[in-house]
């Protein structure tokens, strides 16, 4: 199976007044296609810097990232954005919508920007249980129908991989489920690749497999296991980051 | 095709182009005035000693000094407030970026922000220019600064003047915000002092062509 998202000895390291901090620190890791990926750990574990790494919003300080099988390390900023614009969808946990535009126009803005044409209006708000609302506002909808019409937009453009960055974070856990579910039906229906970060053991368990981050490191690489032994693992890895500081200290 | 930028920019943010608009009313109206201003003095029909009396007194001179002050405060200020407006829609922006919008889209969005705005703004301005010019020339002529030979008139120069120096500040702001990553503190000055001596390299050729 060939991998949708490669890192190879990846590390980004942030220029602070303080001087640098290293927010990921050689991680390897490969996505192979049609797999949902989660990726965990404490605040400040790397989680998101890795995401934006892998996702191309952001270029490592070294290593190499390869997205849909170019290397986004060496691209240039006008190829990466159409490379994002094609094959890559984007869920965030503030839905990160234009709000003032309705469910149609924010679902369609990646093709209005250029991108490959989209699935049938139709057909993508029915995937995501948003039939009949294409001419809504955006912002008079709730948070759980919000994160939906992200997800439609996400997929509108048939994407290689779709990353999600703490998606239920904002949603209670009913809304939280279904927008999980309809992520687990993208992989397992439409073989989409999904890449998500969540600090959420429950969110976590429907994933396939299940990354843990420690200090920007890979700290854990395996299938996903259940609900408490998420749980359990990353109290581990918390625990075991204590007493280093501590140690350090 | 910047629709979504910039209908989400209009509606969730109306009140951050109040600004950039009323500068370029007023920027219209002032222009408007001053040029109109002139464009009477020179056409009116004078004698020469009559002519070289309103040259040596320096009255010629002054709807001059209305335009470059208006050119000034309307570069900086619409730079200024169209920079705040930008600011306001940073997250937006970084969302269109995000999925797939290139620096040049979100150029040309905002362009077109500045364009929606300062146009109505700019054409309102001209016809308010023209009233207060008119009671300006009215006022000098009554009072005998000028001769009653001078009356006022339009010029058709207001319009494409007005928004030359709108579209300059509007591309100051564009490029200080679009290009925020590049630009340190220190050569925000140096792009205003550029967008300054443009202004005047502009206003002197402006000037050379009513001349003529």
């Amino acid at each position: 199976m060939d991998n949708v998202v490669e890192l190879a000895g990846v590390s980004r390291t942030y220029g602070t007044r303080r001087g640098s901090l290293t927010a990921l620190r050689d991680v390897s890791l490969a996505v192979p296609a049609g797999t949902f990926v989660a990726i965990m750990g404490a605040t400040g574990s790397g989680k998101s810097t890795l995401l934006h790494c892998a996702a191309g919003l952001d270029r490592p300080t070294s290593g190499t990232v390869r997205l849909a099988g170019q290397d986004v390390t060496r691209m240039r900023e006008g190829a990466l954005t159409r490379l994002r614009r094609d094959r890559v969808g984007f869920v965030f946990q503030s839905y990160n919508l234009l709000s003032e535009l309705t469910v149609r126009q924010d679902v369609r803005l990646p093709y209005r920007l250029g991108g490959p044409r989209s699935r049938p209006l139709d057909e993508s708000l029915a995937e995501v249980g948003l039939a009949g609302t294409a001419k809504r506002p955006v912002g008079e909808l709730s948070g759980g129908q919000r994160q939906r019409v992200a997800i439609a937009r996400a997929l509108a453009g048939r994407p290689a991989v779709v990353f999600a960055d703490e998606p239920t974070g904002a949603l209670d856990p009913t809304t939280g489920s279904q927008v999980l579910r309809l992520l687990r039906d993208c992989v397992d229906r439409d073989g989409v690749t999904v890449v998500m970060v969540t600090h959420d053991p429950a969110a976590a368990v429907w994933s396939d497999r299940l990354v843990l981050l420690r200090e920007g490191r890979l700290a854990a690489d395996g299938p996903t296991p259940e609900t408490a032994v998420i749980g359990e693992r990353l109290r581990a890895v918390s625990a075991s980051l204590v007493e280093d500081r501590a140690a350090r200290a | 095709m910047t629709g979504g930028l910039v209908r989400q920019a209009l509606r969730r943010h109306p009140w951050s182009f109040a600004g950039p608009a009323v500068t370029q009313f007023l920027a219209g109206a002032i222009i408007a005035g001053a040029l109109g201003g002139n464009a009477s003095m020179r056409d009116a029909v004078l004698t020469p000693a009559t002519r070289q009396a309103l040259q040596d007194s320096g009255v010629l001179d002054i709807p001059v000094v209305f335009v470059l002050i208006s050119v000034y405060l309307t570069v900086l200020i619409v730079g200024i407030t169209m920079t705040t407006a930008i600011a306001r829609q940073a997250r937006d922006i970084a969302l269109v970026r995000a999925i797939g919008a290139t620096p040049a889209w979100v150029r040309r969005a905002i362009a077109v922000q500045a364009a929606l705005v300062a146009a109505p703004a700019t054409l309102l301005g001209l016809p308010f220019g023209a009233v207060l010019g008119r009671l300006w020339i009215d006022g000098l002529v009554s009072h005998g600064v000028l001769p009653v030979a001078v009356r006022f008139h339009t010029s058709a120069a207001a319009v494409p003047v007005a928004r030359i120096f709108g579209g300059v500040g509007a591309l100051a702001a564009d490029n200080l915000v679009v290009r925020a990553k590049a630009l340190s503190g220190a050569l925000v000055p140096l792009v205003l002092a550029v967008a300054f001596a443009a202004t005047k390299v502009v206003m002197h050729a402006t000037s050379v062509a009513v001349d003529l």
